[in-house]
């Protein structure tokens, strides 16, 4: 009848997940609703006459009170159904299975190059600290950091696309005019790699590069910053001193510091894991990407409310799952943290 | 320098530069030998230079630091003058160091066996996983661990502090070193533990043949487990020879002043201590 500790952590936060959606929901709806903007008028223009407004807002139920509003879209949400879109008429679903994959494709590499580069220059800012070698990594993070994302993006663009012509411009993920992939994943290279059509690989790839270079680089500054400090501290460490005094060499040394601060460098990257689903707007509108962050940023604006409350569910959801992985990955790393053991260890 | 001294420092200078041109003096010709099996004990406050010559015994100075005179030891002649790959070499087989936090002078997230994996890979120690932990396993029980084996899966976390000072000790020794350099081994531990743990490197001494270069403030610890003692008092030895001739008549205004403070041994020391 014992459950294993690892299994109860994860069941125990499964378990609490609707309750927070919920609360996370609420917040989102009384907030939407009480916001000044009358979906109806914008659906209808700024020509529209007060009945043709009134009439789009009974066929909407906006009429109606908020908590009946409210309770019936917890009902029909238990039942599966997302509402669909008030500007395209299109089920919210549908739309979330075709936007997702599309900012995961960019993110993920993104990320994952932001580690790279990040940790690298963190790691010489803390074991260079106050020599040279540590001021050169500095400076790079501050001009990383200062520089915004989409002027990097643009500048990225003028020399690559338009200045050399190495690579597509900000048209999408694909060239216009090319096919598809038949959809299995939803993300265009992997569907293509799936598919073995390669020349739509090659192309998707080329237009990933700019992006992903753009989110990349910027937020390596973050990593950057974030992995010194981790570092620096767990050199000062004096298990670092006796590590150096038994002859371990410096190689060693550096490792047994990163392992120190790989945990809460893990879970700092997924915070910006979580953070970036809906937050690569700007980048993922600068290269019209037609992504979740685009679509979110393009649904506020048209006060798309089933869209917008999708979105929310989605994004918290998305984030409590991430952090839940986080802190189970965490407890398997850290012997110190006791999840997925028992108590006696 | 005596004929059969492990380590004999000489003239030996340390300073440290600081901004704009300026320097420190952390160390000023600086002298003390430590014989094979002897304990030698270094007595000094803060900011008298102990932990820059502990530092530049061990080649471990500070980038800022510029060390000057002669650091011999046994059988690799000038330290000053080896490269930082042979020292490396020597730190850990040949120079032993404990600290003073035994628990954080550990890996946090590595088990005790990982460590003693890790130092004799580190150190090109031949063997399979099985004869590396086997061979820890010995390590730990000369240092009088009891079962040795479980200590080996455990984390530095679920020791205590004296057996976390201890798996340092094992670590520190398992190489068998000629020098050991103590610095305030037990000054993180309880009383009744400091005991055992200056015992147990007192033993290792007798057997070995281990010098120890031990730092310490406890006068009463020099008195009871120092065949020789050093003062440093502001980067300089104020005072240097056998202990008992130095506890009897002190020259330094300031040793003078150490050994007047309450807690410090009577000048004649105990008339059974440990020696030979």
């Amino acid at each position: 009848m014992k459950t294993p500790p690892l299994l109860r952590f994860v069941l125990v936060r499964v378990a609490a997940l609707p309750f927070t959606i919920l609360a996370v929901l609420s917040i989102s709806f009384l907030v939407t609703s009480v916001l000044p903007v009358d979906p109806a008028k914008t659906i209808a223009g700024p020509m529209a006459t007060d009945e043709v407004v009134a009439g789009i807002r009974e066929r909407l139920g906006l009429d109606r009170p908020l908590v009946e509003r409210f309770t019936g879209y917890l009902g029909s949400l238990l039942g599966g159904d997302l509402g669909s879109s008030y500007a395209t008429g299109q089920p919210v679903s549908g739309e979330i299975a075709e936007r997702l994959p599309a900012t995961l494709t960019l993110i993920i590499p993104a990320l994952a190059l932001a580690a790279v580069v990040g940790i690298g220059l963190g790691v010489v800012g803390a074991y260079h600290a106050g020599r040279r070698p540590a001021s050169a990594s500095g400076g790079i993070v501050t001009v990383l950091q200062a520089v915004p994302d989409f002027l990097l993006a643009l500048v990225l663009v003028v020399v690559f696309a338009t200045g050399l012509g190495v690579l597509p411009g900000p048209e999408g993920q694909l060239s216009i005019g090319t096919d598809v992939p038949p959809r299995v994943t939803g993300s265009i290279p992997v569907d293509a790699l799936l598919a073995g059509q390669w020349p739509v690989f090659a192309d998707a790839v080329r237009h990933l590069i700019l992006p992903v270079l753009t989110l990349g680089l910027t937020y390596s500054a973050l990593i950057a910053r974030i992995s010194r400090a981790l570092l620096g501290n767990a050199l000062a460490m004096e298990c670092v001193r006796f590590a150096r005094a038994c002859g371990w060499s410096e190689w060693r040394v550096v490792r047994g510091a990163l392992l120190i601060a790989r945990v809460p460098l893990l879970t700092y990257t997924a915070v910006l894991l979580a953070g970036l689903i809906g937050g690569a707007a700007i980048i993922e509108k600068v290269f019209s990407w037609g992504g979740f962050g685009q679509w979110t940023v393009d649904s506020m604006q048209k006060v798309d409310l089933p869209v917008i409350q999708a979105i929310v569910l989605f994004a918290g959801g998305a984030t409590v799952v991430v952090y839940l992985a986080m802190d189970v990955l965490s407890g398997l790393l850290d012997p110190r943290i006791p999840i997925g053991r028992g108590k006696d260890r | 320098m005596t004929n059969d001294a492990v380590l004999s420092i000489s003239d030996l200078s340390v300073h440290y530069e600081l901004a704009r041109g300026t320097s420190a003096e952390a160390l000023s010709g600086a002298h003390l030998d430590v014989g094979r099996g002897r304990v030698h004990g270094l007595v000094g406050g803060s900011g008298s230079g102990k932990s820059s010559l502990i530092k530049a015994v061990l080649g471990l100075s500070a980038h800022n630091a510029r060390v000057s005179g002669r650091i011999d030891f046994a059988g690799a002649g000038d330290l000053l003058r080896c490269s930082a790959k042979e020292l490396r070499r020597l730190r850990g087989s040949q120079i032993g160091y404990i600290g003073q936090d035994g628990a954080g002078s550990l890996h946090p997230l590595m088990t005790v066996g990982a460590q003693f994996r890790t130092f004799f890979r580190q150190h090109r120690v031949p063997g399979s996983r099985a004869r590396h932990l086997a061979r820890a396993a010995e390590c730990l029980s000369e240092v009088g661990m009891p079962d040795p084996e479980a200590v080996l899966r455990q984390y530095p976390f679920q020791l205590s502090g004296g057996m976390a000072q201890r798996v340092v000790i094992a670590i520190a020794t398992a190489l068998s070193p000629a020098l050991v350099l103590a610095d305030e081994p037990t000054s993180a531990l309880d009383l009744t533990v400091q005991r055992r743990v200056l015992d147990l490197l007192a033993g290792l001494r007798a057997d070995r043949g281990l010098g120890i270069l031990l730092i310490t403030h406890d006068l009463g610890v020099v008195a009871h487990y120092c065949d020789e003692v050093t003062v440093l008092h502001r980067g300089r030895v104020v005072e240097s020879g056998p202990v008992r001739e130095v506890f009897a008549d002190p020259r330094d205004p300031y040793t003078r002043a150490l050994l007047r403070r309450p807690g410090a041994p009577e000048p004649a020391p105990p008339a059974g201590r440990e020696g030979r």
